[in-house]
Protein backbone atom coordinates (compact mmCIF):
# COMPACT_ATOMS: atom_id res chain seq x y z
CA UNK A 1 0.00 0.00 0.00
CA UNK A 2 2.29 2.74 1.00
CA UNK A 3 4.91 1.89 -1.81
CA UNK A 4 1.64 2.35 -4.05
CA UNK A 5 0.64 5.89 -3.07
CA UNK A 6 4.89 7.03 -3.55
CA UNK A 7 4.68 5.90 -6.59
CA UNK A 8 1.80 7.53 -7.21
CA UNK A 9 3.15 10.85 -6.09
CA UNK A 10 6.33 10.69 -8.08
CA UNK A 11 4.28 9.79 -11.08
CA UNK A 12 2.33 13.10 -10.40
CA UNK A 13 5.04 14.89 -9.78
CA UNK A 14 7.07 13.92 -12.50
CA UNK A 15 3.81 14.81 -14.43
CA UNK A 16 3.82 18.59 -13.02
CA UNK A 17 7.66 18.76 -14.14
CA UNK A 18 6.09 18.81 -17.67
CA UNK A 19 3.50 21.10 -17.59
CA UNK A 20 5.00 23.95 -14.73
CA UNK A 21 7.73 24.94 -17.26
CA UNK A 22 5.52 27.48 -19.45
CA UNK A 23 3.37 28.20 -15.96
CA UNK A 24 7.20 29.85 -14.19
CA UNK A 25 8.13 31.42 -17.36
CA UNK A 26 4.80 33.46 -17.78
CA UNK A 27 4.82 34.29 -13.71
CA UNK A 28 7.69 35.57 -14.07
CA UNK A 29 7.35 37.80 -16.84
CA UNK A 30 3.93 38.46 -17.26
CA UNK A 31 2.40 38.14 -13.74
CA UNK A 32 4.85 39.52 -11.54
CA UNK A 33 5.40 42.68 -13.59
CA UNK A 34 1.68 43.50 -13.97
CA UNK A 35 2.12 43.76 -9.88
CA UNK A 36 5.41 45.81 -10.35
CA UNK A 37 3.79 48.42 -11.97
CA UNK A 38 0.93 48.73 -9.31
CA UNK A 39 3.75 48.98 -6.62
CA UNK A 40 5.94 50.98 -9.25
CA UNK A 41 2.61 53.58 -9.92
CA UNK A 42 1.71 54.61 -6.27
CA UNK A 43 5.94 56.20 -6.73
CA UNK A 44 6.73 59.48 -8.09
CA UNK A 45 10.10 57.57 -9.71
CA UNK A 46 11.28 59.69 -12.35
CA UNK A 47 13.93 58.77 -14.66
CA UNK A 48 16.44 61.34 -14.69
CA UNK A 49 15.66 63.10 -10.81
CA UNK A 50 16.44 61.11 -8.43
CA UNK A 51 14.50 61.32 -5.47
CA UNK A 52 11.23 58.75 -4.88
CA UNK A 53 8.70 59.37 -3.08
CA UNK A 54 5.50 57.61 -1.88
CA UNK A 55 2.60 59.53 -3.69
CA UNK A 56 -0.24 56.63 -3.41
CA UNK A 57 -3.07 57.65 -5.65
CA UNK A 58 -2.15 60.86 -6.69
CA UNK A 59 -0.61 59.82 -10.47
CA UNK A 60 -4.15 57.97 -11.28
CA UNK A 61 -5.54 61.86 -9.85
CA UNK A 62 -2.97 63.83 -12.19
CA UNK A 63 -4.30 61.84 -15.59
CA UNK A 64 -7.83 62.01 -14.90
CA UNK A 65 -7.56 65.26 -14.26
CA UNK A 66 -5.51 65.70 -17.43
CA UNK A 67 -7.59 67.14 -20.56
CA UNK A 68 -4.80 65.65 -22.92
CA UNK A 69 -5.32 61.83 -21.56
CA UNK A 70 -9.26 61.95 -21.90
CA UNK A 71 -8.73 63.25 -25.63
CA UNK A 72 -5.91 60.11 -25.89
CA UNK A 73 -8.70 58.11 -24.44
CA UNK A 74 -11.19 58.70 -26.70
CA UNK A 75 -9.29 58.29 -29.43
CA UNK A 76 -8.62 54.89 -27.98
CA UNK A 77 -12.15 54.28 -28.19
CA UNK A 78 -12.72 55.02 -31.08
CA UNK A 79 -9.97 53.16 -32.38
CA UNK A 80 -11.29 49.89 -30.80
CA UNK A 81 -14.67 50.91 -31.58
CA UNK A 82 -14.68 51.57 -35.44
CA UNK A 83 -11.73 49.36 -35.69
CA UNK A 84 -13.62 46.02 -34.51
CA UNK A 85 -16.80 46.78 -36.49
CA UNK A 86 -14.61 47.58 -39.43
CA UNK A 87 -12.38 44.06 -39.16
CA UNK A 88 -15.21 41.70 -38.57
CA UNK A 89 -17.16 43.39 -41.64
CA UNK A 90 -14.41 42.87 -44.04
CA UNK A 91 -13.34 40.01 -42.60
CA UNK A 92 -17.60 38.44 -43.14
CA UNK A 93 -17.11 39.80 -46.70
CA UNK A 94 -13.93 38.54 -47.78
CA UNK A 95 -14.82 35.02 -45.37
CA UNK A 96 -17.77 34.67 -47.88
CA UNK A 97 -16.23 35.24 -50.66
CA UNK A 98 -13.41 32.93 -50.22
CA UNK A 99 -16.12 30.38 -49.56
CA UNK A 100 -17.31 30.45 -53.26
CA UNK A 101 -15.44 27.97 -55.56
CA UNK A 102 -13.41 29.29 -57.83
CA UNK A 103 -10.03 28.49 -59.72
CA UNK A 104 -6.91 30.38 -58.14
CA UNK A 105 -9.03 30.61 -54.76
CA UNK A 106 -6.26 28.57 -53.01
CA UNK A 107 -4.20 31.35 -54.07
CA UNK A 108 -5.52 34.47 -53.21
CA UNK A 109 -6.22 32.38 -49.54
CA UNK A 110 -2.43 31.91 -49.28
CA UNK A 111 -1.58 35.33 -50.48
CA UNK A 112 -3.89 37.76 -48.51
CA UNK A 113 -2.38 36.28 -45.34
CA UNK A 114 1.16 38.33 -46.10
CA UNK A 115 -0.24 41.30 -44.27
CA UNK A 116 -0.26 39.57 -41.28
CA UNK A 117 3.43 37.92 -41.50
CA UNK A 118 5.05 41.27 -42.70
CA UNK A 119 6.52 42.59 -39.77
CA UNK A 120 4.28 45.47 -37.92
CA UNK A 121 7.29 47.85 -38.49
CA UNK A 122 7.47 47.01 -42.16
CA UNK A 123 3.84 47.35 -43.19
CA UNK A 124 3.78 50.49 -40.80
CA UNK A 125 6.83 51.75 -42.97
CA UNK A 126 5.46 50.50 -46.69
CA UNK A 127 2.08 52.51 -45.85
CA UNK A 128 3.83 55.81 -44.52
CA UNK A 129 5.70 56.35 -47.54
CA UNK A 130 3.02 55.32 -50.00
CA UNK A 131 0.64 57.87 -48.24
CA UNK A 132 3.68 60.48 -48.38
CA UNK A 133 1.41 63.73 -49.70
CA UNK A 134 4.56 64.48 -52.50
CA UNK A 135 6.09 61.22 -53.28
CA UNK A 136 3.49 58.25 -52.22
CA UNK A 137 1.91 56.12 -54.93
CA UNK A 138 -1.41 56.60 -53.23
CA UNK A 139 -1.93 60.30 -54.57
CA UNK A 140 -0.13 59.53 -57.73
CA UNK A 141 -2.62 56.75 -58.70
CA UNK A 142 -6.24 58.41 -56.99
CA UNK A 143 -5.08 61.51 -59.46
CA UNK A 144 -4.49 59.73 -61.95
CA UNK A 145 -8.11 58.05 -61.62
CA UNK A 146 -9.38 61.57 -61.28
CA UNK A 147 -10.74 60.38 -57.46
CA UNK A 148 -8.86 63.20 -56.46
CA UNK A 149 -8.16 66.84 -57.59
CA UNK A 150 -5.07 67.73 -55.73
CA UNK A 151 -2.88 65.96 -53.01
CA UNK A 152 -3.90 64.91 -49.93
CA UNK A 153 -1.78 65.24 -46.64
CA UNK A 154 -3.12 62.18 -45.02
CA UNK A 155 -0.70 61.84 -42.28
CA UNK A 156 -1.33 65.11 -41.38
CA UNK A 157 -5.11 65.96 -41.34
CA UNK A 158 -6.10 65.93 -38.13
CA UNK A 159 -9.64 64.61 -38.59
CA UNK A 160 -8.08 61.86 -40.82
CA UNK A 161 -5.15 60.87 -39.23
CA UNK A 162 -6.25 58.81 -37.00
CA UNK A 163 -8.26 56.82 -39.14
CA UNK A 164 -5.62 56.51 -41.72
CA UNK A 165 -3.37 54.78 -39.13
CA UNK A 166 -6.47 52.60 -38.31
CA UNK A 167 -6.78 51.28 -41.55
CA UNK A 168 -3.53 50.06 -41.53
CA UNK A 169 -3.82 48.29 -38.41
CA UNK A 170 -6.77 46.68 -40.19
CA UNK A 171 -5.12 46.03 -43.03
CA UNK A 172 -2.94 43.71 -40.70
CA UNK A 173 -5.71 41.87 -39.28
CA UNK A 174 -8.66 41.38 -41.75
CA UNK A 175 -7.15 37.99 -43.41
CA UNK A 176 -7.36 36.23 -40.15
CA UNK A 177 -10.34 36.86 -38.89
CA UNK A 178 -11.59 36.19 -42.69
CA UNK A 179 -9.92 33.08 -42.18
CA UNK A 180 -11.54 32.32 -39.02
CA UNK A 181 -14.89 33.16 -40.76
CA UNK A 182 -13.67 30.78 -43.55
CA UNK A 183 -13.10 27.94 -41.08
CA UNK A 184 -16.63 28.03 -39.37
CA UNK A 185 -18.07 28.65 -43.16
CA UNK A 186 -16.20 25.43 -44.10
CA UNK A 187 -17.93 23.57 -41.10
CA UNK A 188 -21.49 24.28 -41.70
CA UNK A 189 -22.92 20.95 -43.33
CA UNK A 190 -24.30 21.25 -46.85
CA UNK A 191 -27.79 20.13 -45.76
CA UNK A 192 -28.33 22.89 -44.22
CA UNK A 193 -28.63 25.00 -47.03
CA UNK A 194 -30.21 22.32 -49.18
CA UNK A 195 -32.59 22.20 -46.56
CA UNK A 196 -32.87 26.45 -47.00
CA UNK A 197 -32.90 26.14 -50.68
CA UNK A 198 -36.32 23.80 -50.69
CA UNK A 199 -37.98 26.19 -48.52
CA UNK A 200 -37.37 28.86 -51.42
CA UNK A 201 -34.96 31.06 -49.42
CA UNK A 202 -33.48 33.95 -50.85
CA UNK A 203 -29.57 34.97 -50.23
CA UNK A 204 -30.38 37.37 -48.10
CA UNK A 205 -32.67 35.64 -46.08
CA UNK A 206 -30.17 32.02 -45.95
CA UNK A 207 -27.54 34.13 -44.29
CA UNK A 208 -29.91 35.60 -41.96
CA UNK A 209 -31.24 32.92 -41.12
CA UNK A 210 -28.66 29.93 -41.70
CA UNK A 211 -25.29 31.09 -42.04
CA UNK A 212 -25.50 34.29 -39.57
CA UNK A 213 -26.54 31.93 -36.40
CA UNK A 214 -23.74 29.24 -37.50
CA UNK A 215 -21.08 32.14 -37.47
CA UNK A 216 -21.97 34.14 -33.88
CA UNK A 217 -19.40 32.41 -32.30
CA UNK A 218 -16.28 33.19 -35.23
CA UNK A 219 -17.76 36.88 -34.92
CA UNK A 220 -18.05 36.74 -30.93
CA UNK A 221 -14.69 35.66 -30.67
CA UNK A 222 -12.98 37.29 -33.40
CA UNK A 223 -14.48 40.45 -32.07
CA UNK A 224 -12.78 40.07 -28.63
CA UNK A 225 -8.99 39.12 -30.03
CA UNK A 226 -9.96 42.35 -32.34
CA UNK A 227 -10.18 44.69 -29.28
CA UNK A 228 -7.54 42.93 -27.60
CA UNK A 229 -5.10 42.93 -30.62
CA UNK A 230 -5.99 46.49 -31.29
CA UNK A 231 -5.69 47.67 -27.85
CA UNK A 232 -2.01 46.27 -27.81
CA UNK A 233 -1.12 48.06 -31.20
CA UNK A 234 1.88 50.40 -30.86
CA UNK A 235 3.93 49.90 -33.60
CA UNK A 236 1.72 50.90 -36.45
CA UNK A 237 1.24 54.59 -35.02
CA UNK A 238 4.35 54.46 -33.48
CA UNK A 239 6.17 54.47 -37.14
CA UNK A 240 3.64 56.42 -38.71
CA UNK A 241 3.31 59.45 -37.08
CA UNK A 242 4.39 59.28 -33.52
CA UNK A 243 0.61 59.99 -32.33
CA UNK A 244 0.89 63.22 -34.43
CA UNK A 245 -0.16 65.98 -35.30
CA UNK A 246 -0.14 67.49 -32.38
CA UNK A 247 -2.18 64.16 -30.06
CA UNK A 248 -4.82 63.68 -33.00
CA UNK A 249 -3.69 59.76 -33.89
CA UNK A 250 -2.13 59.28 -30.26
CA UNK A 251 -3.63 56.33 -28.42
CA UNK A 252 -2.87 54.94 -24.71
CA UNK A 253 -0.07 52.25 -25.72
CA UNK A 254 1.74 55.57 -27.57
CA UNK A 255 1.56 57.58 -24.74
CA UNK A 256 2.35 55.43 -22.21
CA UNK A 257 5.71 55.20 -24.29
CA UNK A 258 5.92 58.64 -24.33
CA UNK A 259 5.37 59.19 -20.71
CA UNK A 260 8.22 57.20 -19.86
CA UNK A 261 10.76 57.82 -22.46
CA UNK A 262 9.76 60.98 -23.64
CA UNK A 263 8.66 62.97 -20.50
CA UNK A 264 10.76 60.60 -18.26
CA UNK A 265 7.58 59.96 -15.53
CA UNK A 266 8.13 56.26 -14.80
CA UNK A 267 5.52 55.78 -12.67
CA UNK A 268 3.04 57.95 -14.40
CA UNK A 269 3.60 55.90 -17.02
CA UNK A 270 3.20 52.43 -15.20
CA UNK A 271 -0.43 54.26 -13.77
CA UNK A 272 -0.76 54.36 -17.39
CA UNK A 273 0.05 50.93 -18.11
CA UNK A 274 -2.53 49.55 -15.19
CA UNK A 275 -5.25 51.56 -17.28
CA UNK A 276 -4.02 50.17 -20.15
CA UNK A 277 -4.46 46.60 -18.82
CA UNK A 278 -7.95 46.98 -16.97
CA UNK A 279 -9.30 48.04 -20.79
CA UNK A 280 -7.54 44.57 -21.77
CA UNK A 281 -8.16 42.05 -19.07
CA UNK A 282 -11.76 43.54 -19.06
CA UNK A 283 -11.64 42.40 -22.67
CA UNK A 284 -9.95 39.12 -21.75
CA UNK A 285 -12.26 38.03 -19.52
CA UNK A 286 -15.12 38.54 -21.69
CA UNK A 287 -13.38 36.34 -24.23
CA UNK A 288 -12.51 33.71 -21.81
CA UNK A 289 -15.99 33.47 -21.00
CA UNK A 290 -17.48 33.21 -24.45
CA UNK A 291 -14.71 30.27 -24.84
CA UNK A 292 -16.16 28.76 -21.82
CA UNK A 293 -17.57 25.83 -24.35
CA UNK A 294 -13.97 25.09 -25.38
CA UNK A 295 -13.03 24.50 -21.67
CA UNK A 296 -15.52 21.53 -21.20
CA UNK A 297 -13.54 19.71 -23.88
CA UNK A 298 -9.80 20.43 -22.29
CA UNK B 1 -37.91 31.04 -76.85
CA UNK B 2 -35.60 28.79 -78.31
CA UNK B 3 -33.16 26.52 -76.12
CA UNK B 4 -30.29 28.22 -78.14
CA UNK B 5 -31.09 31.76 -76.30
CA UNK B 6 -32.24 30.01 -72.87
CA UNK B 7 -28.85 28.35 -73.38
CA UNK B 8 -26.91 31.34 -74.23
CA UNK B 9 -28.47 33.71 -71.42
CA UNK B 10 -27.08 30.91 -69.01
CA UNK B 11 -23.41 30.83 -70.27
CA UNK B 12 -23.80 35.21 -70.22
CA UNK B 13 -24.94 35.30 -66.42
CA UNK B 14 -21.83 32.53 -65.98
CA UNK B 15 -19.84 34.55 -67.22
CA UNK B 16 -20.68 37.81 -65.91
CA UNK B 17 -20.06 35.65 -61.93
CA UNK B 18 -16.55 34.75 -63.58
CA UNK B 19 -15.65 38.27 -64.58
CA UNK B 20 -17.11 39.53 -61.22
CA UNK B 21 -15.15 37.27 -58.48
CA UNK B 22 -11.91 37.92 -61.18
CA UNK B 23 -13.01 41.85 -60.73
CA UNK B 24 -13.21 41.40 -56.42
CA UNK B 25 -10.64 38.64 -56.21
CA UNK B 26 -8.44 41.35 -58.17
CA UNK B 27 -9.27 44.30 -55.89
CA UNK B 28 -8.77 42.19 -53.01
CA UNK B 29 -4.87 40.89 -53.87
CA UNK B 30 -4.14 45.01 -55.29
CA UNK B 31 -4.91 46.16 -52.00
CA UNK B 32 -3.28 43.31 -50.04
CA UNK B 33 -0.19 43.20 -51.78
CA UNK B 34 0.28 46.35 -52.82
CA UNK B 35 2.33 47.89 -49.99
CA UNK B 36 5.11 45.01 -50.57
CA UNK B 37 4.76 45.32 -54.04
CA UNK B 38 5.63 49.35 -53.71
CA UNK B 39 8.57 48.23 -51.41
CA UNK B 40 10.40 46.33 -54.23
CA UNK B 41 9.97 48.84 -56.58
CA UNK B 42 11.07 51.60 -54.48
CA UNK B 43 14.09 49.51 -53.65
CA UNK B 44 15.30 49.22 -57.11
CA UNK B 45 15.26 53.03 -57.60
CA UNK B 46 18.32 54.37 -57.11
CA UNK B 47 18.94 57.87 -55.03
CA UNK B 48 17.46 60.09 -57.72
CA UNK B 49 14.57 58.60 -58.77
CA UNK B 50 12.98 57.97 -55.49
CA UNK B 51 12.50 61.73 -54.96
CA UNK B 52 10.95 62.27 -58.50
CA UNK B 53 7.47 63.76 -57.92
CA UNK B 54 5.08 62.76 -58.94
CA UNK B 55 6.86 59.05 -58.51
CA UNK B 56 7.74 56.75 -61.29
CA UNK B 57 5.59 53.69 -61.20
CA UNK B 58 8.03 51.32 -62.54
CA UNK B 59 12.12 51.94 -61.69
CA UNK B 60 13.73 53.80 -64.99
CA UNK B 61 16.96 52.48 -64.47
CA UNK B 62 16.72 49.36 -61.90
CA UNK B 63 19.47 48.99 -59.60
CA UNK B 64 20.48 46.24 -56.95
CA UNK B 65 23.15 49.14 -55.44
CA UNK B 66 21.13 49.81 -52.31
CA UNK B 67 20.80 46.38 -51.44
CA UNK B 68 24.54 45.80 -51.81
CA UNK B 69 24.66 48.70 -49.60
CA UNK B 70 22.37 47.02 -46.55
CA UNK B 71 24.11 44.13 -47.44
CA UNK B 72 27.55 45.49 -46.47
CA UNK B 73 26.32 48.35 -44.35
CA UNK B 74 28.62 50.81 -46.55
CA UNK B 75 25.95 53.39 -48.27
CA UNK B 76 26.67 57.01 -49.24
CA UNK B 77 29.57 57.47 -46.57
CA UNK B 78 27.50 56.57 -43.92
CA UNK B 79 28.07 53.15 -42.03
CA UNK B 80 24.62 51.56 -40.75
CA UNK B 81 25.61 48.08 -39.44
CA UNK B 82 23.07 46.23 -41.32
CA UNK B 83 24.27 43.38 -41.01
CA UNK B 84 24.82 43.19 -37.47
CA UNK B 85 20.96 43.79 -36.97
CA UNK B 86 20.65 40.25 -38.97
CA UNK B 87 22.61 38.82 -37.15
CA UNK B 88 21.32 39.87 -33.60
CA UNK B 89 17.82 39.28 -35.00
CA UNK B 90 18.53 35.75 -35.85
CA UNK B 91 20.57 34.64 -33.27
CA UNK B 92 17.41 36.64 -30.43
CA UNK B 93 14.81 35.15 -32.57
CA UNK B 94 16.40 31.75 -33.35
CA UNK B 95 17.05 31.64 -29.24
CA UNK B 96 13.82 32.16 -28.50
CA UNK B 97 12.25 29.97 -31.33
CA UNK B 98 14.67 26.99 -29.93
CA UNK B 99 13.64 27.80 -26.08
CA UNK B 100 9.97 28.23 -26.44
CA UNK B 101 9.68 24.91 -28.91
CA UNK B 102 11.69 23.13 -26.25
CA UNK B 103 9.40 24.31 -23.34
CA UNK B 104 5.96 24.00 -25.07
CA UNK B 105 6.66 20.28 -26.11
CA UNK B 106 7.06 18.84 -23.07
CA UNK B 107 3.88 20.91 -21.62
CA UNK B 108 1.92 20.20 -24.56
CA UNK B 109 2.64 17.10 -24.60
CA UNK B 110 1.67 17.10 -20.83
CA UNK B 111 -1.80 18.35 -21.09
CA UNK B 112 -2.90 16.58 -23.84
CA UNK B 113 -1.88 13.23 -22.14
CA UNK B 114 -2.13 14.02 -17.97
CA UNK B 115 -5.58 14.95 -18.34
CA UNK B 116 -6.56 13.89 -14.89
CA UNK B 117 -3.88 16.20 -13.31
CA UNK B 118 -4.94 18.17 -10.48
CA UNK B 119 -5.30 22.18 -12.28
CA UNK B 120 -4.56 21.13 -15.18
CA UNK B 121 -7.16 23.01 -17.01
CA UNK B 122 -6.88 25.48 -14.39
CA UNK B 123 -3.13 26.39 -15.43
CA UNK B 124 -3.96 25.74 -18.95
CA UNK B 125 -6.66 28.54 -19.13
CA UNK B 126 -4.37 30.84 -17.45
CA UNK B 127 -1.92 30.29 -20.22
CA UNK B 128 -4.41 31.41 -22.69
CA UNK B 129 -5.82 34.31 -20.89
CA UNK B 130 -1.72 35.73 -20.46
CA UNK B 131 -0.92 35.14 -24.35
CA UNK B 132 -3.10 38.80 -24.12
CA UNK B 133 -1.13 40.89 -22.06
CA UNK B 134 2.36 41.03 -23.63
CA UNK B 135 2.25 44.47 -25.33
CA UNK B 136 2.40 48.56 -24.40
CA UNK B 137 0.47 47.52 -20.80
CA UNK B 138 3.82 45.46 -19.57
CA UNK B 139 6.08 47.68 -21.22
CA UNK B 140 7.20 49.89 -18.68
CA UNK B 141 7.43 47.61 -15.64
CA UNK B 142 9.43 44.82 -17.83
CA UNK B 143 11.82 48.01 -18.25
CA UNK B 144 11.83 49.30 -14.89
CA UNK B 145 12.75 45.32 -13.66
CA UNK B 146 14.93 44.07 -16.04
CA UNK B 147 16.40 47.93 -15.27
CA UNK B 148 17.16 46.97 -11.64
CA UNK B 149 18.85 43.60 -12.55
CA UNK B 150 20.95 45.21 -15.08
CA UNK B 151 19.11 43.44 -17.90
CA UNK B 152 18.38 45.79 -20.04
CA UNK B 153 20.15 46.66 -22.98
CA UNK B 154 20.64 42.93 -23.18
CA UNK B 155 20.34 40.38 -26.15
CA UNK B 156 20.00 37.10 -23.87
CA UNK B 157 17.29 39.34 -21.85
CA UNK B 158 15.22 40.28 -24.71
CA UNK B 159 15.39 36.60 -26.02
CA UNK B 160 14.08 35.31 -22.40
CA UNK B 161 11.17 38.14 -22.57
CA UNK B 162 10.89 37.03 -26.63
CA UNK B 163 10.58 33.57 -25.38
CA UNK B 164 7.76 34.60 -22.28
CA UNK B 165 5.48 35.99 -24.77
CA UNK B 166 5.88 33.47 -27.54
CA UNK B 167 5.01 30.83 -24.96
CA UNK B 168 1.45 31.04 -24.20
CA UNK B 169 0.35 31.25 -27.93
CA UNK B 170 2.98 27.89 -28.79
CA UNK B 171 1.99 25.96 -25.75
CA UNK B 172 -1.48 25.92 -26.60
CA UNK B 173 -0.36 25.15 -30.55
CA UNK B 174 1.73 22.44 -29.16
CA UNK B 175 -1.52 21.07 -26.66
CA UNK B 176 -3.27 20.67 -30.27
CA UNK B 177 -0.53 18.55 -31.96
CA UNK B 178 -0.05 16.04 -29.31
CA UNK B 179 -3.85 15.40 -28.68
CA UNK B 180 -4.06 15.04 -32.32
CA UNK B 181 -1.41 11.73 -32.03
CA UNK B 182 -3.29 8.26 -31.13
CA UNK B 183 -1.74 7.01 -27.77
CA UNK B 184 -1.54 3.26 -28.94
CA UNK B 185 2.34 3.55 -30.37
CA UNK B 186 3.24 5.18 -27.04
CA UNK B 187 1.41 2.48 -25.11
CA UNK B 188 3.38 -0.29 -27.05
CA UNK B 189 6.01 1.28 -26.30
CA UNK B 190 5.57 1.41 -22.54
CA UNK B 191 4.74 -2.03 -22.75
CA UNK B 192 7.93 -2.91 -24.33
CA UNK B 193 9.34 -1.29 -21.10
CA UNK B 194 10.27 2.35 -22.21
CA UNK B 195 9.85 4.77 -19.78
CA UNK B 196 7.44 7.93 -20.11
CA UNK B 197 9.85 10.23 -21.10
CA UNK B 198 11.58 7.56 -23.57
CA UNK B 199 8.14 6.55 -25.01
CA UNK B 200 8.26 11.02 -25.08
CA UNK B 201 11.62 11.28 -27.24
CA UNK B 202 11.51 8.16 -29.25
CA UNK B 203 7.91 7.58 -30.25
CA UNK B 204 5.81 10.80 -29.99
CA UNK B 205 8.61 14.00 -30.42
CA UNK B 206 9.59 12.08 -34.06
CA UNK B 207 5.97 11.40 -35.51
CA UNK B 208 4.80 15.37 -34.34
CA UNK B 209 7.86 16.71 -36.14
CA UNK B 210 6.09 18.75 -38.50
CA UNK B 211 3.79 20.18 -36.18
CA UNK B 212 6.67 21.14 -33.60
CA UNK B 213 8.79 22.75 -36.86
CA UNK B 214 5.21 24.92 -37.27
CA UNK B 215 5.66 25.95 -33.43
CA UNK B 216 8.91 26.88 -33.68
CA UNK B 217 8.87 28.73 -36.83
CA UNK B 218 5.68 30.70 -35.36
CA UNK B 219 7.49 31.37 -32.36
CA UNK B 220 10.59 32.90 -34.79
CA UNK B 221 8.07 34.65 -36.58
CA UNK B 222 7.00 36.73 -33.30
CA UNK B 223 10.34 37.43 -32.22
CA UNK B 224 11.74 38.18 -35.08
CA UNK B 225 9.25 41.14 -35.62
CA UNK B 226 8.89 42.48 -32.12
CA UNK B 227 9.19 45.71 -32.00
CA UNK B 228 8.34 48.01 -28.77
CA UNK B 229 10.16 45.80 -26.06
CA UNK B 230 13.59 45.76 -28.65
CA UNK B 231 13.10 49.75 -29.02
CA UNK B 232 12.63 50.15 -24.82
CA UNK B 233 15.23 47.73 -23.77
CA UNK B 234 18.34 47.92 -26.59
CA UNK B 235 20.24 51.19 -26.19
CA UNK B 236 23.41 50.60 -27.90
CA UNK B 237 23.09 50.42 -31.91
CA UNK B 238 25.29 47.38 -32.10
CA UNK B 239 22.67 45.07 -30.16
CA UNK B 240 19.76 46.70 -32.15
CA UNK B 241 17.48 43.49 -33.77
CA UNK B 242 16.65 44.45 -37.50
CA UNK B 243 13.38 45.70 -36.42
CA UNK B 244 14.70 48.00 -33.74
CA UNK B 245 17.72 49.36 -36.21
CA UNK B 246 15.06 49.31 -39.06
CA UNK B 247 13.01 51.82 -36.53
CA UNK B 248 15.45 54.37 -35.41
CA UNK B 249 16.21 54.36 -39.06
CA UNK B 250 12.88 55.33 -40.24
CA UNK B 251 12.86 58.08 -37.27
CA UNK B 252 15.93 59.10 -37.76
CA UNK B 253 16.37 59.78 -41.42
CA UNK B 254 13.18 60.16 -43.09
CA UNK B 255 14.98 60.59 -47.11
CA UNK B 256 16.69 57.34 -47.29
CA UNK B 257 13.18 55.64 -48.93
CA UNK B 258 14.60 53.46 -51.15
CA UNK B 259 17.57 51.82 -48.47
CA UNK B 260 14.81 51.40 -46.00
CA UNK B 261 12.25 49.55 -48.56
CA UNK B 262 15.26 47.32 -49.68
CA UNK B 263 15.61 46.89 -45.67
CA UNK B 264 12.29 46.18 -44.98
CA UNK B 265 12.33 43.71 -48.05
CA UNK B 266 14.92 42.08 -46.42
CA UNK B 267 13.43 41.61 -43.48
CA UNK B 268 10.23 40.44 -44.90
CA UNK B 269 11.16 38.29 -47.63
CA UNK B 270 12.63 35.60 -45.19
CA UNK B 271 9.42 35.24 -43.73
CA UNK B 272 6.97 35.42 -46.10
CA UNK B 273 9.13 32.57 -47.54
CA UNK B 274 8.51 30.38 -44.79
CA UNK B 275 5.27 30.77 -44.32
CA UNK B 276 4.44 29.91 -48.23
CA UNK B 277 6.12 26.84 -47.75
CA UNK B 278 4.04 26.03 -44.02
CA UNK B 279 1.03 27.91 -44.90
CA UNK B 280 -1.85 24.85 -44.95
CA UNK B 281 -0.67 23.71 -41.43
CA UNK B 282 -0.13 27.19 -40.60
CA UNK B 283 -3.10 28.54 -40.90
CA UNK B 284 -4.96 25.69 -39.49
CA UNK B 285 -2.68 25.87 -36.13
CA UNK B 286 -3.83 29.25 -35.97
CA UNK B 287 -7.41 29.35 -36.84
CA UNK B 288 -8.23 26.48 -34.73
CA UNK B 289 -6.33 27.24 -31.88
CA UNK B 290 -8.36 30.73 -32.01
CA UNK B 291 -11.82 29.14 -31.95
CA UNK B 292 -11.47 25.50 -30.62
CA UNK B 293 -8.46 25.84 -28.52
Amino acid sequence: MMKDSSTGTTRTLSQYLYVLPPVIVIVVFIIIPIFYAIDLSFYNVHLIKPRVKLVWLDNYFRIFRNKTFWEIFYNSVRWMGFGALATLLIGLGLGMFLNLEFRFNSVVRSLIFIPWIMPEVCAAFAWRWMLNSEMGVINEVLGRLNLISRYVAWLAEPNMVLYVCLWVAIWRIYPFISLMILATLHGIPREFYEAGAIDGANFWQRFCYLTFPQLRYALTIGALLTVIWLMNSFTTVFIMTEGGPLHYSEILPVLIYKMAFQSYRLSRAAALSLINFGILLTFSLLYLWVFRRQWRQV
Amino acid sequence: MSFSTVHSRQTAIKITIKVAIAVVAIFVLTITLLPYLWLVITSFKNYGEVFDVPPTLIPKAPTLDVYKGVFTGEQLGRHDPWPLFFANSLAVAGGAALLCTLIASFAGYGFARFTNLKGGTFLLILILVSQMFPGPSLLIPIYAMLRRLTLDNSRLGLLLLYTAFVLPFTTWMSVGTFRNIPRDLEDAARIDGCSRLQAFLRIVLPISKLGMATTALFAFLLSWSEYPFGLVLLKTQSKHTVAVGLGAFLREFDVFWNEMAAATVMMSLPLIIIFLFVQKFFVRGLTEGALSG
